[in-house]
């Protein structure tokens, strides 16, 4: 997806992750209009309520898990964390991330 | 050397209007996770990356049980430990040592777990045979008999439905040659099906007003961690996805 903003779009990285990362602030937008159309809406079912609160669970807590490990960033997910820049090897000959938080 | 500057998800939350959750049995569960794991790993992961399934399942299903969120993250560390390469069939000392970068899809790799042909060291629950037959047992509305000789925890019975809602999603596919899907975040989440001490009605994927949020979900969880992958790993995926999205329920998003 990134790849593909850089080469089919000509964007910079930093352009193409924050066009993404506006794409998904954008979904959560249209997450929030339709839980509430469900919850204040003629929706009856109680077992649909109990599933979208718990996709919204889900969203939260998988994108604060992002943050949480070395999973993505590596040993210094700590400092991506905090201070939100991550250093990658054009090259990707270390498949990339070298984190560096200052 | 190329940076990025993240600006922080996180953030976007807030606007989802409510309090972000752990399970109040996480730190005792993490316990038996981790040793599970390192007994899992053959007492070394040294070399893995500190995933925190545990810590994961524990924020995504805040209300279910220890039996509950022990099995999940169970399940949920054999699904991406099994799509990174670190488990395999065989016996441990087969399994290959060191990290071996594979990006998929998140809670989509259950399905490569299935797909091999032996038995998953560790897990009789994963075993691909056991699943087939669970399966089917779901298939054709057996899973009573399924679930009385199980040991009688929720959790066993929470992962008999997730595991034969998966199978039985994934040889649909299989059986109409349809394009591979990506069962996984959709199945994880009908886990919670048993985190309210209530049995919820089936088919509620399929709800009407519930499909715009199974696609925001999926999309927002695959997204953002679409973001977070490793430059060179990402240029393999695109090439390796070229042929086609390899997700039904993600879009592509808006000009990418």
């Amino acid at each position: 997806m990134v790849c593909r903003s850089l080469k089919g779009r000509g964007l910079t990285l930093q352009a193409a992750v924050s066009d993404i990362r506006r794409d998904i602030q954008s979904e959560v937008g249209k997450f929030i209009r339709n839980h509430k159309s469900l919850t204040t809406g003629t929706c009856d079912n109680g077992d649909a309520v109990t599933v979208a609160n718990s996709m919204r669970d889900c969203i939260a807590g998988f994108i604060h898990w992002l943050y949480e490990g070395e999973r993505y960033f590596g040993k210094r997910y700590e400092e991506v964390a905090k201070f939100g820049w991550v250093f990658t090897d054009t090259n990707g000959t270390n498949g990339g991330n070298d984190v560096d938080g200052s | 050397m190329s940076s990025y500057h993240i600006q922080d998800l996180r953030l976007i939350l807030p606007t989802l209007d409510f309090d972000l959750r752990v399970n109040k049995h996480y730190a005792k569960v993490s316990v038996q996770f981790r040793e599970w794991l390192q007994e899992l790993l053959g007492g070394d992961t040294g070399e893995l990356p500190e995933h925190r399934f545990d810590l994961l399942c524990s924020l995504c299903f805040p209300t279910i049980d220890p039996p509950q969120l022990l099995r999940v993250s169970k399940l949920c560390a054999l699904t991406f430990l099994a799509n990174d390469g670190h488990i395999r069939a065989g016996t441990p000392s087969q399994w290959p040592t060191g990290y071996v970068p594979r990006v998929e899809p998140v809670f989509g790799a259950l399905n490569q777990l299935v797909a091999h042909s032996g038995s998953t060291p560790g897990s009789n629950l994963l075993n691909p045979e056991h699943l087939l037959e669970v399966a089917h047992s779901v298939r054709t509305g057996q899973t009573q008999e399924l679930e009385c000789s199980s040991p009688t925890t929720s959790g066993t019975n929470l992962l008999f439905r997730f595991t034969g809602n998966l199978l039985s999603s994934l040889y649909s596919s299989r059986d109409t040659n349809a394009q591979i899907i990506h069962p996984g975040l959709l199945e994880f989440l009908s886990v919670l099906e048993n985190a309210h001490d209530r049995k919820l009605s089936d088919g509620l994927v399929n709800v009407p007003p519930l499909a715009p949020l199974w696609r925001c979900t999926t999309n927002i969880i695959v997204w953002s961690q679409v973001i977070w992958q490793k430059e060179g790993s990402l240029v393999a995926r695109e090439l390796t996805h070229a042929a086609g999205p390899r997700f039904i329920h993600v879009q592509t998003p808006s000009g990418v």
